[in-house]
């Protein structure tokens, strides 16, 4: 390499232009010297800043804290401080973010502290970037946590679902066991096992209708249908659930048929979902109301009830999947919580909505399926 | 984990009497090294990291536990009952002045005195009380923090120039000093300069040295004498002093005005 020869810049020169603000101030923080650099940086005159400014005069409050609680004792003990970041307050208010190393020194005998300021613009962007991911990453950090301790609750509920028939199936099983029954007996275990397995196939079908639809393996078969039988058909069907529990179950259906292409045993289940939740949920004396209206090419479905309601707090999650919230989970006598997810998933797969709106708990809730007529 | 290395706790000197120095928001320990010793001929010293700062504990930061200073204060009591002999004189900089005061309320039969270094009861202004700081002032310090703690945190590569005039520091001492976990000091920053013990102040019974700076940015010469108004047995120092670390910025005019004031409670 060729030796540097040429014209050489002064010392001051190169001191006064360096490529950072250089500062040297007393310990007390009073400017002793300030370079050009500095000086356009902060928009004062050397004149200005020389004796009558100190250092943390140039920062905004909360960096002046932290200069008097780490960077001076930081200076105190270590003789040297590196990569503060900080802002500079310029002289017409606005905020210049720097890095800043320090050294404390003797200079014929007196301590100065040597500053070199470093405009640090990008990086700040970066680090803005930087946390606003890092709390992102909190969030979702926090989110999973959330879904995980949901999925084990839910374990615990699918376990305690699938022993419950156990008991009186293994019962039948003991009684017949000890020698051919008579007729009555008889009739009595085929009801109690009737009655046993048809629960445990519905929570088994549930279950494996919602991982093949979370898994997008759910195929409707699309065919016209028309709709107000469909509606007239599923509260014909859950008559009885709503008799039984105490309740007056109302249908509020248009006169006119509606037309809609739909996979008819699918639409029959989510109005089954709809309405055995809130059969569920609706104490004894209570009402629950199915009405349909169409608007333009808009069919809506609502399912109305005077139940147990649900909390503002809770209202965002009900559709999710393990989102059995407490208070309906104490009322309950069972079930998985999936049936309000499974609903979700079917009624997308018909490129409809569903939303829920509920006045708080105790006041009741209403459940809305918005379905397009296809043309 | 035993208290000791809980809380790093450091035993020197001989006497019939025990000084505590307690560090505030910040540091650790170390910032004691100028003061200390000065007294470590005729007392014995304990110094100790509160946990979540210095070479304490981390892993002990229980974000509950110390969301008020009154986690700190047992902790304080804890290791003056362990480690103590003799009368007890506590000695806290800044926010550990207050959990001084808090320890001697709980529980007064521990402490012969209590001397405060650059105290605050309460940092925010609240109508006629000055307190130096706006809510908007803490938050933009808590930015100031994160955004510093950020790069410190991982590698805090206070690639340190050397300390050239300070040749006898220790090396192990300037890497770690001022550097703790960032979610902890924002917490803890959170907790001291939110915090309000005005109310507190007259129920603190032993003999108090308030030692002030004459120009504190954390802790203004209002909050001085609102404190020595309210501390019964109180006497207020003023240290001519640019800063909050007078122990570290004017160690001998702070060596001086705590013996003052010990020469006045005898101990």
């Amino acid at each position: 390499m060729a030796p540097a020869h040429g014209p050489q810049p002064s010392a001051d020169a190169l001191y006064d232009n360096a490529a950072c603000g250089l500062v040297l101030a007393r310990p007390d923080g009073v400017i002793v010297r300030a370079n050009a650099t500095f000086c356009s940086w902060v928009g004062y005159s050397a004149d200005a800043l020389v004796g009558r400014r100190r250092v943390q005069d140039l920062l905004p409050i909360g960096a002046r804290v932290f200069h008097q609680t780490h960077w001076q004792p930081l200076l105190h003990i270590q003789g040297s401080v590196s990569e503060i970041k900080v802002d500079l307050v310029r002289s017409d208010g606005r905020h210049v973010p720097v890095l800043v190393n320090t050294v404390r020194r003797a200079h014929d005998g007196e301590m100065l502290d040597e500053l070199a300021f470093f405009v640090a613009t990008d990086r700040h962007k970066y680090e803005q970037e930087l946390l606003r991911a890092r709390g992102k990453l909190h969030e979702l950090n926090a989110a999973l946590a959330d879904a995980d301790r949901r999925k084990d609750e839910f374990l615990a509920t699918l376990a305690h679902e699938l022993r419950n028939p156990l008991a009186p199936i293994r019962n039948v099983l003991h009684l017949l066991s000890a020698g051919p029954p008579d007729a009555a007996r008889l009739e009595w275990s085929v009801q109690i096992l009737d009655r046993q397995v048809r629960h445990m196939t519905r929570l088994v079908d549930d279950l494996s209708e919602i991982s093949r639809i979370t898994q997008g393996k759910i195929e409707l078969r699309k065919t016209p249908v028309e709709l107000v039988a469909v509606l007239t058909m599923a509260a014909e069907t859950a008559r009885p659930t709503m008799e039984s529990a105490g309740l007056d179950f109302t249908l509020q259906l248009p006169a006119a048929p509606i037309q809609l292409v739909a996979d008819e045993t699918r639409l029959s289940q989510i109005l089954q979902n709809l309405l055995t939740n809130a059969a569920k949920y609706t104490p004894q004396g209570g009402c629950v109301v199915l009405a349909a209206d169409r608007t333009g090419d808009v069919v809506t479905i609502r399912v109305r009830d005077s139940g147990i309601g649900i909390a503002a707090a809770d209202l965002p999650r009900v559709f999710d999947m393990f989102a059995q919230v407490t208070a309906a989970r104490a009322h309950s006598d069972g079930g998985l919580g999936i049936g309000l997810a499974l609903v979700r998933g079917l009624v997308e797969l018909h490129g409809g909505t569903v939303a829920v709106t509920s006045e708080g708990t105790g006041k009741g809730s209403e459940f809305t399926v918005t379905l397009r007529v296809e043309r | 984990m035993s208290l000791q290395l809980r809380h790093n706790v450091q035993i020197a000197g001989s006497g019939p009497a025990t000084i505590v120095f307690a560090h505030g928001f910040g540091c650790d320990q170390t910032m004691w090294r100028l003061l200390a010793p000065a007294f470590q001929n005729r007392y014995r010293t304990i110094l100790f990291d509160l946990v979540g700062s210095g070479r304490s504990d981390l892993g002990a930061y229980d974000f509950a536990r110390y969301e008020t200073l009154h986690g700190h204060a047992e902790d304080v009591n804890a290791i003056v009952r362990e480690f103590a002999d003799g009368p007890v004189i506590f000695v806290g900089h800044s926010v550990s002045a207050t959990i001084g005061m808090l320890a001697n309320i709980a529980a007064p039969e521990l402490f012969e005195s209590q001397i405060m270094v650059g105290p605050s009861p309460c940092y925010i202004n609240d109508g006629d009380y000055i307190g130096g700081f706006s809510r908007e002032d803490i938050d933009g310090l808590l930015t100031t923090l994160e955004s510093n703690y950020l790069g410190w945190a991982s590698t805090m590569a206070p690639a340190i120039m050397g300390a050239p005039e300070q040749p006898e520091l220790a090396d192990e001492l300037t890497n770690s000093f001022c550097r703790t976990d960032p979610d902890i000091a924002k917490h803890f920053a959170r907790t001291t300069f939110l915090s309000d013990h005005r109310a507190e102040l007259d129920q603190l019974e032993a003999p108090t040295l308030i030692l002030q700076c004459s120009d504190d940015l954390i802790a203004p010469q209002a909050v001085g004498r609102f404190m020595h108004s309210r501390i019964p047995k109180s006497t207020l120092t003023i240290i001519d002093n640019v800063g909050h670390c007078p122990h570290l910025s004017a160690p001998s005019q702070s060596v001086s005005a705590i013996e003052a004031f010990l020469a006045t409670t005898g101990c």
